[in-house]
């Protein structure tokens, strides 16, 4: 069992509980599946018990467990605010491979990944419409120093964001190209613990970007960031030759050398750290650095802000089996951004938007949300 | 009787609130210490006092024995036994009442005491202790039911000191609230009223009597200023003196005295005090000239406090010893059979210098069984100061857990008689070594116990044994 792997980690667990309870206060709790579910087996102390439980050899993988560790959002809200710095997350993962190795992945979840060996995508959307979003044919397949990677849920379902991703890297004169066959990064095998089809995910995606001759690559979706940075280099044991960077860290550093033109937006914008783009991988000014920039905008910021920021509800492709834990946390984040004076949410990753529009229409609320390149983009 | 328990529990609570699932009832074993401790039957989490009172009676008429939890971050030993009801409170957090004016605020039992304090705060406020003792993630009721020693204790005293009202539900399922809270008509402002403190029977007594469900406690104004001062000292004796003159000229809200375990790092001396001052502007500035000559004239050398600071604003017991949170235990499987207690300021001489003859009695054993001391550190309180003793096991070695349980139970003994010291939270863990040698003192616990639960479904066996309360 990899799990056995953590057994120092596990037993180094104080049982102190700071993984339930935010810092800020007002008896908010920070674990999403915590949230809903109430029993402790789904915040990170009970997962630690569980997994403490199966090292001692008193408890074995069974749906009850699946159900538990696959209702985790991996927003890392646990491990950012662990007393022992464990790295919970890792340890969440190697209990999804091992719930893998025994077809105990949640049968939606299951299903997501089997439309991405067929399709290429979780959507099972026709390989073929990859690229319907974009406005021309001119970048597919183009040598080029940077290279734009839409991701599935860009290319499919918010093509507003792979289209406004596109037209701001056009307007700050990059020198980009598209990959011809672009295929989903792996992310869901990642979350379910189907290691070897990411692994292979990551050995055909990192052949194209090499054969780009892209020197960058840049994401709009942190979770195909994540999975490039973070988990390529872990599947196949070597470095990545190129850099990755979110679109809105690239954006920044254009923006900062006076590369765009913005038209006043009088606007009040609240923005909410998507976690695998914050807590995941630090990158918490430069979307900040993006909307600061845009004359007339005045950016708020939501009660439970960057380090502390409370999950949308939708990570690690929990809608697809848990879609009422999705819609409590949604509902109580957009609660929270409802209370900032904002007329615009916006985010930086396609599942967070998809999440507040969905509460935002539960809601019947006149506030905007947007993905944080569409907004720039309807300000060039 | 699993689904027929967790079935009666749920027409309480409703289902989703209770759990007869082994996945789940494994997680509501052991705390934070090093005590094994049984699995629960089932686990139920009411939302209401009425709730609570709901599953008592159930419990009470069917014979099932409960035991209660908030957050279980007590180091000393919940002592949950196999087959029980887990009552656990977390959803029990609603702050009700902040009256300002009147300086309290009103909370179910299962809300964090730190998530109160950190709304108290942005209104200039706090709880009248700073930290209920042990984790900033325990839950108000769970902090008053074990007492828990908190920060401040020098100036401010102890958790229970500064509770007003409780509502407690007893074993029977009666609910009682204390005080001046007990007059229906009237408001929570005064413990002392209606004849005996009654919240004093609960406060402490780690919910054997009853359970906590609502707490009234006091708040006050975050003071202006905090400063901070830190003195390395050649001979515990000194420091010790140097803490007792502070107390007695009441010159710092918090002592923090370290007389053991790893020197602050950087620092050469035998014992060292952390110095907190909190007061008006020009108060605390008296009073920090008036801690610095005393520290001084008991030839204590000022050192740089910028780890005391660490400590008392981040919250952070590995800053004592000038080293950052992450090194607090670091990540290493090690758990902590402490042992802890009240000592008059002078006794704490005897105390120290006695732990430090069984540690070199124990050198071999030590040795042999990997313990560690992670400090021999007090806590100065009004008039005394309360000690406590981390040692150190590794928890993946057996004969270590076991070495480490023996030697808490002999500490808790030699300390209570040769030290001269009496355990403040007496969880299951050092109960058995205490409870017997309590005398009359004892006897009258017992005797409530049966009075109050005489089926002995509450709690049982977690300070009094089992078999004589039943």
């Amino acid at each position: 069992m990899r799990v056995k792997e953590y057994k120092d980690q596990i037993y180094s667990c104080l049982r102190c509980g700071f993984c339930f309870d935010h810092i800020e206060g007002s008896q908010a709790k920070i674990c999403p599946s915590y949230v809903t579910y109430g029993m402790e087996s789904y915040g990170a102390r009970g997962k630690l018990a569980i997994a403490r439980a199966l090292v001692d050899g008193v408890l074995d993988y069974d749906a009850d467990v699946a159900g538990r560790i696959f209702a985790c959002t991996e927003c890392g809200a646990c491990e950012e605010q662990c007393f022992k710095y464990l790295p919970l997350l890792d340890l969440y993962a190697a209990m999804k491979g091992d719930l893998a190795e025994r077809d105990l992945v949640p049968p939606e979840l299951e299903q997501a990944t089997q439309a991405v060996k067929a399709e290429g995508n979780p959507y099972g959307k026709p390989r073929k419409a990859r690229l319907d979003w974009a406005p021309g044919t001119s970048r597919v397949g183009k040598r080029a120093p940077v290279l734009y990677y839409v991701g599935c849920t860009p290319s499919y379902v918010r093509r507003g964001i792979a289209r406004s991703g596109y037209a701001l890297l056009e307007a700050a004169g990059a020198d980009f190209g598209l990959l011809r066959d672009e295929t989903c990064c792996g992310h869901p095998f990642v979350s379910a613990g189907r290691l070897e089809e990411a692994r292979a995910a990551a050995e055909s995606l990192v052949a194209a970007v090499e054969a780009s001759g892209a020197e960058v690559v840049i994401f709009p979706c942190p979770g195909c960031l994540k999975t490039f940075r973070e988990d390529y280099p872990r599947l196949l044991g070597r470095p990545l030759h190129f850099r990755t960077l979110h679109v809105t860290e690239f954006l920044a550093d254009r923006i900062e050398a006076g590369a765009f033109r913005w038209k006043k937006q009088s606007r009040i914008v609240a923005y909410h750290d998507p976690c695998t783009l914050g807590r995941g991988l630090g990158v918490y000014d430069a979307p900040r650095r993006t909307i600061d920039a845009v004359p007339g905008a005045k950016r708020v910021e939501l009660r439970r802000t960057r380090e502390a920021s409370f999950c949308c509800g939708s990570g690690a492709f929990v809608r697809l089996g848990f879609e009422p834990m999705s819609i409590e946390n949604e509902e109580a984040r957009w609660a929270e951004a409802a209370t900032t004076g904002a007329d615009l949410v916006v985010s930086a990753c396609p599942a967070c938007q998809i999440a507040l529009l969905d509460a935002k229409r539960r809601a019947k609320s006149p506030i905007e949300v947007e993905d944080v390149v569409e907004w720039l983009a309807s300000a060039l | 009787m699993g689904e027929t328990l967790a079935s009666a529990l749920a027409a309480i609570v409703g289902r989703e609130h209770v759990s007869d699932r082994f996945v789940d009832r494994l997680c509501y074993s052991r705390d934070c210490g090093p005590d094994k401790a049984g699995v629960p039957a089932v686990v139920v989490r009411p939302a209401s006092t009425e709730e609570v009172v709901e599953v008592v009676k159930f419990a009470n008429a069917n014979r099932h024995r409960i035991f209660t939890r908030g957050r279980a971050t007590t180091f000393l030993g919940s002592g949950v036994k196999d087959g029980v009801i887990l009552l656990e409170t977390t959803r029990m957090n609603h702050v009700e009442t902040v009256d300002l004016q009147a300086g309290y605020v009103v909370a179910q039992c299962g809300a964090i005491w730190h998530g109160i304090d950190a709304d108290l705060k942005r209104r200039g406020y706090e709880l009248a202790v700073p930290g209920g003792g042990g984790l900033f993630s325990c839950t108000i009721g769970g902090t008053v039911a074990v007492n828990a020693i908190p920060h401040g204790a020098t100036e401010y005293g102890m958790t229970g000191d500064h509770v007003l009202a409780l509502e407690v539900v007893l074993p029977k399922g009666d609910v009682v609230r204390t005080g001046s809270w007990s007059n229906p008509a009237s408001e929570p402002i005064e413990r002392n009223a209606n004849a005996a403190d009654l919240a004093g029977l609960f406060i402490g007594s780690y919910g054997i009597f009853g359970i906590i469900t609502r707490v009234v406690y006091r708040v006050r104004r975050v003071p202006e200023v905090e400063a901070f001062r830190f003195y390395a000292f050649d001979d515990h004796r000194d420091a010790i003196d140097a803490a007792g003159g502070i107390q007695a000229r009441g010159a710092a809200t918090f002592v923090v005295g370290l007389f053991g375990g790893p020197k602050p790092t950087g620092e050469e001396g035998d014992a060292f005090l952390h110095v907190v001052v909190r007061d008006r502007v020009s108060a605390a500035e008296a009073r920090v000239r008036e801690a610095e000559a005393i520290c001084e004239s008991h030839r204590g050398r000022p050192r740089p406090a910028e780890g005391t600071r660490h400590y008392w604003q981040d919250h952070m017991y590995s800053w004592l010893r000038n080293t950052g949170p992450s090194s607090y235990y670091s990540d290493r499987p090690f758990f902590c059979p402490e042992v802890a207690g009240f000592v008059s300021t002078d006794g704490l001489k005897t105390a120290v210098e006695l732990f430090r003859t069984m540690k070199k009695d124990r050198e071999s054993d030590f040795e042999t069984y990997g313990i560690r001391v992670k400090g021999v550190d007090a806590y100065f309180a009004r008039n005394g100061a309360y000690l406590w003793i981390d040692t150190l096991y590794d928890e993946r070695r057996d004969d270590a857990w076991t070495y480490g349980l023996k030697l808490r139970a002999e500490m808790a003994e030699r300390m209570f008689t040769e030290g001269r010291m009496s355990p403040g939270g007496l969880g299951a863990g050092i109960a058995p070594h205490i409870m017997p040698k309590l005398g009359p003192a004892g006897e009258l616990l017992r005797s409530m116990k049966r009075t109050l639960d005489p089926n002995g479904i509450l709690n049982p066996g977690l300070l009094i044994e089992e078999e004589r309360a039943r």
